[in-house]
């Protein structure tokens, strides 16, 4: 890991705006985001809904435009065309052309990347290989199941071998095999050197993946925890993630005269 | 370019396989079809009937695919959010609105060719003999069906949802026949301002009058010279559409 930042937000700050019927009515998607990620490095953002995640990537990714702020990745300005070619970019539920075969789709943004056509095939073979979908790459997108779509969306986020890649929510909705395997390959392109940024509700990945996590809380990053602060013990990083979005949070009680009763197995009960 | 072509590529096949394409073209393949049972009727005409009839059945045909297929061309992508992975690439969004519109006009075009296939087919069947200005008719339909497919794209960003874009496409489609007709308004009406609202219209609608292959047939020693002026009004007014379809997509969040 180095200390050249990959990415960094100053002040990010984004407000919609909605007009309807002459009414423009605001709304706070993000406010004041400050921090930066260096090279090598896997960062996570933590948040409840409606925190600012997706807001915040999609202003990394130039789907956004700031309202305030500014975003420099690999010290150019968000969405040049340099920048661009260096991200690969993960959405939180992948939507493809489902007229397309897994193989179609992924030449066709192998050629939006500016892949050279000597160099697309062999670079989809590989790729097809590392997430293991070569068997099922000539079927139609709409025949895939969810964690087959998630291989493909992964798939064409690492196609142009990028410098950073960007996941939104990348395990949701995945089961225990494709969770794993989803880990494993994050793991796999770090130590690559690649600098992945990911958001997600799963603090026990986010846990064993990241070396940084920011946590949002209503459109403001308001804490960055490292490692070390978390690694100390297990259920740690909840625990400093449940004080930072609800201080006032307090374990529901179970117990009382009108809690269920519990069979143990020594109670002897059938 | 090479993303221009690549976004061109898939536009095309996204339409040939998409059913509401088909069903439009195998309707205007069966209208063309039914034109031999009209002709038939028509006795002394049948050659006749069959040639308009085919004409405007193409033309009908090959403009609902045109603006059907524009006003849901980028709106659609907004919504299924396939649009997320294409923005994110290193390509300039205006390569995005051109290579979209030349993959929809390519289909468009490809629909236009397979019905006046069948047209001319049956045509020939029934002993017509090749006329110039019938066959220099068809790429001036090409031209109209580009005008229509450049502004409802340029409506459905202006608009932003699809019913709407399409009303307006249609309406633009219809006074844009009017032409001669708003200008004869312009000079009868007193009123000043109802003059000026009637100029600034005109300027705004496309002259489709001066791309009506069927206008043209009825002129007697019609010559082609014309139709070069057609194409050359035809291509200003498209780009005019495209630069700002992509003034306003490049200033579109997602």
């Amino acid at each position: 890991m180095t200390d050249t930042p990959a990415l960094s937000a100053r002040d990010l700050t984004k407000i919609y705006r909605r007009s309807h019927l002459g009414r423009t009515r605001s709304s706070l998607g993000v406010e004041g985001v400050t921090f930066s990620i260096n090279a090598g490095e896997v960062f996570g953002l933590l948040g409840l809904n409606g925190s600012g995640k997706t807001t915040t990537l999609k202003l990394l990714l130039g789907l956004l435009f700031p309202t305030r702020g500014e975003v420099r990745i690999l010290g150019a300005p968000a969405g040049s065309r340099a920048v661009q070619e260096s991200i690969g970019f993960l959405p939180e539920i992948p939507y493809f052309y489902k007229f397309l075969s897994g193989r179609e789709v992924l030449s066709f943004y192998g050629r939006l990347s500016g892949l050279p056509p000597r160099l697309l095939k062999p670079r989809i073979e590989e790729t097809l290989a590392a997430v293991r979908m070569t068997e099922n790459a000539h079927r139609p997108m709409r025949e895939y199941s969810k964690g087959m779509l998630q291989r493909i969306g992964l798939a064409q986020s690492m196609l142009h071998d990028p410098k950073i890649l960007i996941f939104d929510e990348p395990v949701t909705g995945l089961d225990p095999l494709g969770l794993r395997e989803m880990r494993e390959i994050i793991q796999g392109l770090n130590q690559k050197g690649k600098t992945v940024l990911f958001s997600s509700h799963s603090i026990s990945e986010v846990e064993k993946l990241c070396h940084r996590v920011g946590i949002l809380v209503k459109g403001r990053l308001v804490r960055v925890v490292e490692r070390k602060e978390w690694a100390v013990e297990h259920g740690r990083l909840e625990d400093l993630f449940v004080q930072t979005v609800a201080p006032d949070h307090e374990a529901p009680r179970i117990g009382g005269s009108h809690a269920p009763s519990v069979a143990s197995p020594a109670s002897g009960r059938p | 370019m090479n993303a221009i072509f690549s976004i061109a590529r898939t536009t095309l096949i996204q339409q040939l396989r998409n059913r509401l394409y088909l069903v439009i073209v195998l309707f205007g393949l069966l209208m063309i079809a039914a034109s031999l049972l009209l002709g038939a009727v028509a006795a002394d005409q049948e050659i006749r009937v069959i040639l308009d009839l085919g004409l405007a059945t193409s033309e009908v045909f090959g403009l609902a695919l045109a603006i059907f297929g524009a006003v849901t061309l980028v709106i659609e992508e907004m919504e299924s959010k396939t649009i997320y992975l294409i923005l994110t690439r290193p390509l300039p969004r205006a390569h995005y609105v051109i290579g979209r519109f030349l993959g929809l006009l390519l289909a468009v075009w490809t629909s236009l060719a397979v019905m006046e296939a069948l047209h001319f087919g049956l045509l020939f069947a029934k002993g017509w003999k090749a006329d110039p200005l019938v066959l220099a008719s068809l790429p001036v339909m090409g031209l109209k069906v580009m005008v229509m497919t450049g502004l409802a794209l340029l409506c459905s960003l202006a608009f932003t949802s699809a019913p709407t874009a399409t009303v307006f496409s249609l309406f633009f489609w219809v006074l844009g026949h009017f032409g001669a007709e708003l200008r004869f308004l312009t000079e009868r009406t007193g009123r000043a301002a109802a003059s000026a609202a009637i100029r600034l219209l005109l300027w705004v609608l496309p002259n489709l009058s001066l791309l009506n292959p069927r206008d043209a047939l009825e002129v007697p020693g019609f010559n082609l010279a014309p139709l070069v002026w057609s194409a050359g009004y035809a291509a200003l007014y498209t780009a005019t559409c495209l630069a700002l379809s992509i003034a306003l997509f490049s200033r579109k969040e997602f």
